[in-house]
């Protein structure tokens, strides 16, 4: 404070010098004298030796109240993380398939063998066998997308960084779409319809319990080929809805089958896969059972791709600017986030290019309906 | 019933990215808008709000229906209905837009008297300033407003884009969602609307 208050004498000093010099006169001793004369009174102030003076000190009486606007407005804005998505690892479900264009492609499958022998007598002719047709699937792929735009005054704007997280937001809803879709194929109304009209091998109503896995892993057991013949098939994934993840690791922790009241040892083994995306309601929750297309060469759904998009791509529409110097000059490209030369938009888009078997009423989603097994969870 | 007393507000009004078509217009020849309305109570434009409006004069001697309809894209201006606000409005015939509206199909003695219960794609909407819409609504099934003034025609009722069937390629949606069903009653519901004016001049 003495300080400012000694600089302020210099200042008023040094101004009545130079008002009394512009008009060619040297400023009056008086004049001085006083400046320093009240530079003194308020020093004496601030030191606390004036004898007969005030009985405090000058202090600083000015608080962040007394600042409105330069230090008083308190300005703090930031973006906080946002949620954290849960993922479906849907991976081990679907056999991927790579399509070279978006037309429908076929694949064919021989599902029997040939006839069993048969004896034949001296002298006998051997009677002629059959070869089984084979099974014609055919998929494509279509275009998923969405598309975003953007003023350019929104973004200038956007000092936090709101949208700076919106490519991998993009990515991120390209992956969940694709697990939605994935889950559909076999949560779909028109796939269960093919599980449930197929028999008790290949549908239930109980809820996950160790017996009902077990039920599970003999159906499969019994799965057989188009002839009717044993095929090797044996339960690899439970795919559960979220309600159950407890559940599933329950049992495979078990030690014993709790719903036979025995101390048999848990033969269970499966690897759960929670599907966020399933519906269902507490306690009649869903859930399927799924086995190894790699293991049994039966594949119960496949995804098919476009080669060369292997997965999401964000595209941006090229900005049709360049700044120029004069009328006819070269131009030069200018930031994209000058957008579109009609309006100023920035505009993006999130392309993935998939597609799935879809066989309609009584197949469904389901590439081989031998490589399924469905519950609605209803029954306890 | 929900009566929304402000504009189609939030990030998903837009259900098109074309056709994009904006015009220059001041705020006091949209209507219905604050006080340009039978209500004289209509809510206001502001930033971020997405009004379907026609511009114009709003008397049948200043040429009513026969306005240019369009959705407020974006607002500059202080608020509170002044007259000389700038206002950016896609004009663009085919611009599909979710807005709000009203089930009421026609008036007699100035009041409502039939409702729109079964609504089907392609139906058309007009831009009716009628007092028996919300504040914060501008669309209705009725060819005339409540005093019998032949209302502009806004559109026609179209799918918003997660409204259509989308199976075929393994989407969610075996069929459409669209709604086709309203109640009996006065009422108000979201749906989306494709701008287009083919009707105009046969009114």
């Amino acid at each position: 404070m003495r300080r400012l208050v000694a600089m302020m004498k210099d200042i008023r000093k040094d101004g009545l010098t130079r008002a009394y010099l512009a008009r060619n006169e040297t400023v009056p001793q008086e004049r001085l004298a006083e400046v320093d004369s009240k530079f003194k009174f308020l020093d004496d102030n601030l030191n606390g030796v004036m004898a007969d003076g005030a009985s405090e000190r000058f202090m600083e009486v000015m608080t962040s109240a007394d600042f409105t606007y330069a230090i008083q407005e308190f300005v703090q804005r930031k973006a906080l993380p946002g949620y954290q998505r849960k993922v479906f690892n849907f991976e081990p479900l679907v056999k991927p398939d790579t399509l070279p264009n978006y037309l429908p492609v076929t694949r064919y499958q021989n599902r029997a063998g040939v006839d069993d022998l048969e004896y034949v007598g001296e002298k006998a002719q051997a009677r002629p066998g059959s070869v089984d047709d084979a099974t014609k699937r055919q998929y494509q792929v279509y275009r998923w997308e969405k598309q975003y735009e953007f003023s350019h005054e929104a973004l200038v704007n956007d000092d936090l960084g709101y949208f700076e997280d919106l490519a991998s937001k993009m990515g991120e809803a390209a992956r969940r779409t694709l697990e939605k879709f994935v889950s559909r194929m076999y949560t779909n109304a028109v796939s269960i319809a093919a599980l449930v009209v197929a028999g008790a091998l290949y549908a239930q109503n109980g809820r996950l319990t160790t017996a009902r896995v077990s039920e599970c892993r003999m159906a499969f057991n019994q799965r057989t080929d188009a002839r009717g013949e044993a095929i090797n098939a044996s339960l690899a994934y439970i795919v559960h809805h979220s309600g159950l993840k407890d559940t599933a690791l329950q049992i495979l922790e078990s030690t014993q089958v709790a719903e036979l009241a025995t101390n048999a040892k848990n033969i269970v083994s499966f690897t759960p896969i929670e599907d966020p995306y399933i519906a269902g309601a507490a306690p009649n929750l869903p859930w399927y059972g799924f086995l190894d297309y790699n293991a049994a060469g039966i594949v119960p759904f496949v995804l098919a791709r476009r080669q060369g998009v292997p997965g999401p791509l964000i595209l941006r529409r090229k900005s049709d600017i360049e700044s120029v110097t004069s009328l006819l000059g070269a131009g030069a490209a200018v930031d994209p986030i000058w957008g579109d030369f009609a309006s100023g938009n920035i505009v993006l888009k999130v392309v993935d290019v998939w597609g799935t078997y879809i066989g309609g009423a009584g197949i469904g989603n389901l590439f081989d309906i031998r490589g399924a097994y469905y519950s609605t969870g209803t029954a306890p | 019933m929900t009566m929304p007393t402000t504009f189609q507000e939030g990030t998903n009004w837009q259900q098109s990215s074309e056709p994009f078509l904006a015009v220059d217009v001041q705020e006091q020849d949209c209507w219905p808008v604050d006080t340009r309305s039978e209500s004289g109570a209509k809510d206001q434009l502001a930033p971020g709000l997405h009004p379907v409006v026609a511009i114009g004069g709003v008397t049948a001697a200043d040429g009513r229906p026969l306005n240019k309809v369009g959705v407020v894209v974006s607002y500059a201006g202080a608020g509170g209905g002044v007259a000389t606000d700038r206002v950016e409005i896609n004009i663009a015939e085919g611009t599909i837009v979710r807005q709000w509206v009203s089930n009421i199909k026609t008036y007699a003695g100035e009041a409502p008297a039939t409702f729109e219960s079964t609504p089907v794609l392609g139906q058309p909407v007009y831009v009716d300033d009628s007092a028996d819409l919300s504040a914060g609504v501008t669309l209705s099934f009725s060819a005339l407003n409540h005093a019998g003034t032949k209302n502009p025609m806004a559109g026609v009722l179209w799918y918003c884009q997660d409204e259509i069937a989308d199976g075929l390629a393994g989407g969610g949606r075996a069929t459409s969602t669209f709604d086709l069903a309203l109640p009996e009653t006065i009422y108000e519901q979201e749906y989306c609307i494709m701008l287009c004016q083919t009707a105009q001049e046969v009114l």
